[in-house]
């Protein structure tokens, strides 16, 4: 193969890679931006911690000598529960009690808690990176010539990625839960009168779009192979970027959203420089804000009165 | 025995009474036509009957089997699952979704099997979703809405939204429906259909039905009972004859209502 062919077909995959992660957590931003028209700034860190469950139970298997896919489905089932009963928890504490103040005070809490999960972590675990463990060695090797671009470990990402997307379409348009969703969304107090417990789905949207953090993060850091405490803002960010970048409130902007920034940042990277990786990430959104507020699948919405 | 029965219901908002004791009954099968001038308080006694609004006083006795309920206090989500539905004067259809899936959102309290049920596909879940999309179907063509299941609902015209909204509040298999000024809007045959929809419903399901109305001729053709609410407070209730004849009523509101007619 060409080679400069291999190198853009290895960026790609990279960005499509990283991108994935930001479609997770965008989706997480959104669900839940659907629902409450609140921004969850503390979903990043609900990602960190669901890194570091992944690396105590990923460590565990290994003292217990589990097999590379047990002990890979142990990690990601513990981050998964554990993250979404600090996404449940998050909701109850922080955003509940304030479900009537004005749209400021849920902000702000959600910064503090962002803050609280941060530094608690620090404290009770270190704020130096720690190694995670391989989940992906036992991966067999790709066909000849794939190898040239491709990791083993880039295409089972984005093959989970497209897979939990896919059921998450599911979820959001076919079943009955999605459905009370999106009645909550367009007319919260039309949903109440149908019957819909509000409350308990808003739980529900909080512990999956936690789910969904944990998935990424479990998955983004086994490949990366080290995590700190600090992972969770920068990401958080990002994907928060990738949600406005599709539409905040849409799920399927999310998706894409979060899959075009990865491209766009690994793309700059590869052909420009990568010190300014981040700085293309943030452009990106400035653009948009600027020419293309409501993202790009979503609709410019008249202000909801 | 009686469906509804309310009794000193009082509502205070801030320094102003909305409410101050208002009388009702409605017998099954009946359908009560509730009157009254602007700011009588027929919106706010139809938000404590749905749970909207918490009354400050009185009692909302639900009767739709054999034990009396008291809905006064009660969430909008639980007097739901009691058996009461509505619909507004400003019609509130979920736009952004399917004129079938706002009938399945309605029969968000009839159907039972949850997510994973979905996620399974089991054979429960499969029997059970095929009856209510049938049951959804029906209700289509019984509104006059067959062969609009697939439109976003954003798409239909005014008739038709607020056909859509009756069927949603019918989904999910009420006892009693409460139908805040159906006939807005509408001009006269859409008001005519309207008037043999909601007397089929009475017919075909025998549900009572409890109506905020200002169109006369619909009222008064169309109920059994007609109650007039004056500041607050029920000043009649009767047949609509026995109404249409009590002098303190016409002073008070039909007197100027009728001249203008």
């Amino acid at each position: 193969m060409n080679e400069g062919v291999a190198y853009f077909l290895g960026i790609c995959f990279s960005g499509l890679t990283r991108g994935s992660i930001y479609a997770l957590m965008a989706l997480g931003y959104t669900l839940v931006y659907g629902i409450l028209s609140l921004i969850n700034f503390a979903h990043g860190e609900v990602y960190m911690i669901g890194a570091f469950v992944g690396l105590v139970f990923a460590g565990l298997g290994t003292i217990l000598g589990l097999g590379p896919v047990a002990n890979a489905a142990l990690a990601l089932g513990a981050a998964i529960v554990w993250a979404g009963a600090y996404g449940f928890i998050l909701e109850r504490v922080a955003y509940r009690p304030l479900r009537r103040a004005p749209r400021l005070a849920p902000l702000i809490t959600a910064i503090g808690m962002s803050l609280f999960l941060r530094e608690f972590v620090i404290l009770a675990q270190t704020s130096d990176f720690v190694a995670f463990p391989p989940l992906f060695e036992a991966l067999p090797s790709l066909p000849q010539g794939w190898g040239e671009f491709v990791l083993p470990s880039e295409l089972l990402i984005l093959c989970s990625t497209l897979a939990v997307l896919f059921g998450l379409y599911l979820l959001v348009q076919h079943s009955k839960m999605g459905l009370a969703m999106r009645s909550i969304a367009q007319d919260p107090e039309m949903a109440r009168l149908l019957g819909i417990d509000v409350d308990k789905i808003i739980s529900f949207t909080f512990v999956l779009g936690s789910a969904l953090a944990a998935v990424g993060a479990v998955l983004i850091s086994a490949q990366i192979g080290q995590i700190n405490a600090n992972i969770g803002f920068i990401v958080g960010i990002k994907a928060f970027t990738a949600a406005v970048l599709g539409g905040v409130g849409s799920p399927g902007g999310a998706a894409l959203g979060g899959l075009v920034l990865g491209l766009t940042e690994s793309l700059a990277a590869g052909y420009l420089s990568s010190d300014y990786e981040d700085g293309f990430a943030f452009l990106v959104l400035v653009l948009i804000l600027l020419f293309r507020p409501a993202g790009l699948v979503g609709k410019n919405l008249p202000e909801k009165v | 025995m009686n469906l509804l029965e309310v009794s000193g219901l009082k509502k205070n908002f801030g320094g102003i009474t909305a409410l101050q004791g208002v009388e009702l009954t409605l017998r099954p099968r009946e359908i009560l036509g509730l009157i009254g001038p602007n700011g009588a308080g027929k919106t706010t006694l139809f938000n404590c009957l749905s749970g909207q609004t918490r009354p400050d006083g009185g009692t909302i006795r639900f009767c739709p089997q054999s034990r009396p309920l008291n809905l006064a206090g009660k969430r909008p989500d639980q007097v739901a699952a009691l058996g009461v539905s509505r619909t507004f004067q400003n019609i509130r259809v979920f736009g952004q979704m399917r004129v079938i899936e706002n009938l399945w959102v309605g029969r968000h309290l009839v159907t039972r099997s949850g997510f994973l049920g979905a996620l399974f596909k089991t054979s429960r879940f499969q029997k059970e979703e095929a009856e209510s999309l049938e049951l959804c179907y029906r209700l289509l063509e019984f509104v006059g809405l067959e062969g609009k299941a697939n439109l976003m609902a954003s798409e239909l015209a005014y008739g038709d939204l607020r056909r859509l909204e009756i069927a949603r509040a019918l989904a999910a298999e009420p006892k009693l429906l409460l139908l805040d000024e159906p006939a807005a809007g509408m001009n006269l045959s859409e008001t005519a259909t309207l008037d043999q929809l909601i007397l089929k419903i009475r017919q075909e399901r025998g549900i009572g039905i409890l109506l905020i109305e200002h169109d006369m001729k619909l009222v008064m053709g169309l109920c059994d009972q007609v109650l007039v609410l004056d500041q607050g407070k029920t000043l009649a209730q009767g047949k609509p004859e026995e109404i249409r004849q009590d002098p303190e009523v016409i002073a008070a509101y039909l007197g100027l209502e009728v001249e203008h007619a």
